[in-house]
């Protein structure tokens, strides 16, 4: 049964590991979902910078926010493609991500992070399979 | 082998040797770092991937590196670990580096695989 899109957004908010790193919805609607991170030390790489390991946890996250958004399906990532833009050492890092085409099984997303002054920071684009109850 | 990063040890990574000297980096699995669902979250499977690259072409050139880009392959995330990373160099010039990375279980299963390419910060690579 799909859920609501309630449901949706707090079975991420209710995840361990988004609270661990300190995600923070801004806006959660059908295909239109806002992520935010405040960037905190312990985020850092051995350069005092955001680490790559966090841009691609926050691009898998948004990306799959935004399929789960819209199709109230369960989905997991089979591939994720990153490349980075910039570096980041402070204030918070803003996510948002869309479908580019979707099937019965297989969705492809994208997904990008940008600073607080709207320079992107890191794009994502990634495969996705739905786990639909049948 | 040079310093681990704080977000490494935020996700619970420890990092040592392996018997021909190659790096290693092994997870325990925590309850903090699951889904909801009890799941691994792909972005544990990136960082490490991520890490055990990065850590192996730093062990190399002796700078610091940055990524510039990093193709990622997931094939399962039910199992829950512990789980073993470890990274090769596939290619390199004066200022870029070509990596690849696997995340193996307990049995030596492949979970995670990537390719990557790393940019040496500092003065080129003699």
């Amino acid at each position: 049964m799909k859920k609501t899109i309630e449901e949706v957004r707090d079975s991420f908010e209710a995840s361990p590991f988004f609270s661990h790193i300190g995600f923070e919805i801004i806006h959660f609607e059908e295909g239109n979902v806002l992520l935010n991170l405040p960037i905190q030390e312990k985020l850092f790489n051995v350069n005092g910078t955001l680490h790559g390991g966090v841009h691609a946890t926050m691009l898998d996250l948004i990306i799959g926010m935004a399929i789960r958004s819209t199709t109230k399906t369960r989905c997991t990532t089979m591939n994720l493609n990153i490349n980075y833009l910039a570096p980041s050492a402070g204030g918070s890092v803003t996510a948002k991500g869309r479908i580019l085409q979707q099937g019965y099984r297989i969705v492809t997303a994208e997904g990008e992070l940008y600073d607080g002054e709207g320079t992107m920071l890191a794009k994502g684009i990634g495969t996705y399979k739905l786990i639909r109850d049948e | 082998m040079r310093g681990q990063s704080s977000f490494f040890e935020h996700i619970g990574c420890t990092k040592h040797r392996g018997r021909e000297g190659e790096i290693l980096l092994t997870l325990q699995v925590q309850p903090e770092i699951l889904t909801v669902e009890g799941t691994i979250p792909p972005g544990i499977f990136s960082s490490m991937l991520d890490i055990v690259i990065g850590s192996t072409i730093a062990e190399l050139v002796q700078q610091p590196t940055t990524t510039v880009n990093l193709n990622i392959n997931y094939f399962d995330f039910t199992n829950c670990g512990p789980f073993t990373a470890v990274g090769t160099i596939i290619w390199r010039n004066e200022k870029l580096i070509a990596g690849e990375g696997s995340v193996l279980d307990r049995d030596g299963n492949l979970t995670a695989k990537a390719a990557g390419t790393f940019k040496v910060m500092g003065r080129s690579i003699e």
